[in-house]
């Protein structure tokens, strides 16, 4: 009874904490000047609709294109590093090491502008077309991994199973492994979609015209315009839009499927 | 069920040896399986009884000796395994049913991409094979959803699902709980009366002496002993197959 009693008491005193915190913050804060710097609806209103029929589309097609490259990419790498002909392996493995290593910020800056140079190459897509390149480079180092864990993850009697039906190392890769290693790193995977997603905003540094200007560049554009953080507010709620019920769908698909197994 | 025309045995096996690193698994195996016999395989674990079991459709890669299934020498370079091991269906232990596909999806699988049958031909094989183990109602569920026998079950409707010649079984009853163990070994029997060329390996003495035509005794890596099932487990030659015995019965 004694030690239940202390437990509530417990409970409550964090619940007080918790709010007598929540009240001093909300009230040493001064709202005003806060809405003047970062909530201003004539600058908002100025931004609409060019943030999202330019920058947020944009926004989600990098993401798609580089999320789709990489994944190509991260399937080959992958298959590569659990390939018994070894020179695929070391390939694959300093490949994965090199552009995991680097910040992917350099990577897009070489591919934009070195590799062109040096190699005399003209990408399709122009500045944009080179950055994305680089981030493609970058996303398929990770989800190699991703995916070569998903593989792996695939116990080895379901290979022995396919191979003694008589189905060849390619039909079983195809028809039996892969798709149960894709439901494993689903999460993982969904993770990997969300830096991408924040990571086109590095894409800036390989150049951008008024039409491919994604959402941060298009919103410290407007910051330098109105020397005003409204459109940074705005850019921040519209990540959240799309991440965070790409995030709950992706849960419901994966509790979805647990039924199925 | 075999569509070979003269008498040569379905399985020969000569001088076979498996080593995994320094450990020899095989120490030469030297047996020969003729179709429609069904051989029992026991021995105390680590014996090398499945080993030899998984070498037959080279699951296990032999490091010496010879394996010739239905007269096609396997070991040859230029033998295409995959076609081999359409004629000979493999049950594990552990079943190893495709946990992404319904019942009907793992027992049609091989039969579209391997065998190159029709969507049709395929589900109907695939509905008499559910038939005979007694599961035609499953065809819809997933495998997570049945029961140790009735995977078990299906696993054996999926190998026979590839209408194979000869039938391999790696102790297909030790991962059920013994109440499920019966109704696998039913239809086990079921497919000794219809002829089909089995080997066993298996603890289930009961079956051994019932239904095989010869029984094997296997201890480090070796055939100790071999004989009637019935005559071996009641008057065993070999000191180890007594030892053995002795304590299993």
């Amino acid at each position: 009874m004694r030690r239940t009693t202390r437990r509530k008491l417990t409970r409550a005193g964090l619940y007080v904490l918790f709010f007598a915190l929540v009240i001093a913050v909300v009230a040493a804060a001064d709202w005003q000047r806060l809405g003047e710097q970062f909530l201003r609806f004539d600058i908002a209103r100025d931004q609409l609709p060019q943030i999202i029929t330019i920058a947020l589309r944009n926004t989600i097609l990098f993401t798609l294109i580089s999320f789709a490259g990489g994944l190509v990419l991260g399937v080959v790498l992958a298959l590569m590093k659990l390939s018994s002909v070894p020179p695929y392996r070391w390939f694959a493995t300093v490949y994965v090491e090199i552009f995991r290593g680097l910040p992917a910020l350099l990577t897009i800056f070489a591919m934009a502008y070195m590799v062109p140079i040096a190699l005399g190459l003209r990408v399709p897509g122009g500045q944009v077309g080179a950055g994305l390149i680089g981030l493609i480079l970058v996303a398929g180092a990770y989800i190699a991994e991703v995916i070569r864990a998903g593989i792996q993850a695939v116990p080895k009697g379901q290979t022995e199973a396919s191979r003694s039906l008589g189905m060849s190392p390619t039909k079983t890769m195809s028809w039996i492994i892969l798709p149960q290693g894709f439901r494993i790193i689903i999460p993982p995977l969904t993770n990997e979609f969300v830096l991408l997603l924040k990571d086109t905003s590095l894409l800036f540094i390989a150049g951008s015209t008024v039409m491919t200007k994604e959402l941060t560049t298009f919103a410290r554009d407007g910051l330098t315009t109105h020397s005003n953080g409204t459109p940074l507010v705005m850019a921040a709620m519209l990540y959240l839009l799309v991440t965070i019920p790409l995030t709950r769908l992706v849960a419901l698909l994966e509790r979805r499927m647990a039924r199925g197994r | 069920m075999s569509n070979q025309a003269g008498h040569q045995p379905a399985i020969t096996m000569r001088g076979v040896r498996k080593s995994f690193g320094e450990h020899e698994v095989l120490k030469g195996i030297d047996l020969s399986v003729r179709a429609g016999e069904v051989v029992c395989v026991i021995g105390p674990s680590g014996s090398g009884k499945s080993t030899l079991l998984r070498t037959i459709n080279l699951l296990e890669e032999p490091s010496a000796g010879h394996i010739h299934i239905e007269g096609v020498d396997i070991l040859d370079p230029d033998c295409d395994i995959d076609a081999v091991r359409t004629r000979i269906g493999m049950v594990f232990q552990q079943f190893n049913l495709f946990p992404h596909l319904t019942v009907l999806g793992n027992l049609t699988i091989a039969q579209r991409k391997v065998l190159r049958r029709g969507k049709r031909e395929a589900e109907e094989t695939a509905a008499a094979m559910l038939e005979r183990v007694g599961l035609a109602e499953k065809a819809a569920a997933y495998p997570a959803h049945l029961s140790g026998g009735q995977q078990q079950r299906v696993a054996i409707a999926r190998a026979l699902s590839m209408n194979p010649d000869m039938m391999l079984f790696d102790e297909p009853t030790s991962a059920l709980d013994p109440e499920l163990v019966g109704e696998v070994l039913d239809v086990m029997k079921l497919l000794v009366e219809a002829g089909m060329t089995m080997i066993v390996v298996t603890h289930e003495m009961g079956f051994a002496r019932e239904m095989g035509d010869r029984l094997v005794f296997m201890d480090e890596g070796v055939i100790i002993e071999e004989g009637i099932p019935r005559e071996v487990l009641s008057g065993p030659q070999h000191e180890r197959t007594k030892a053995f015995l002795s304590k299993v019965l």
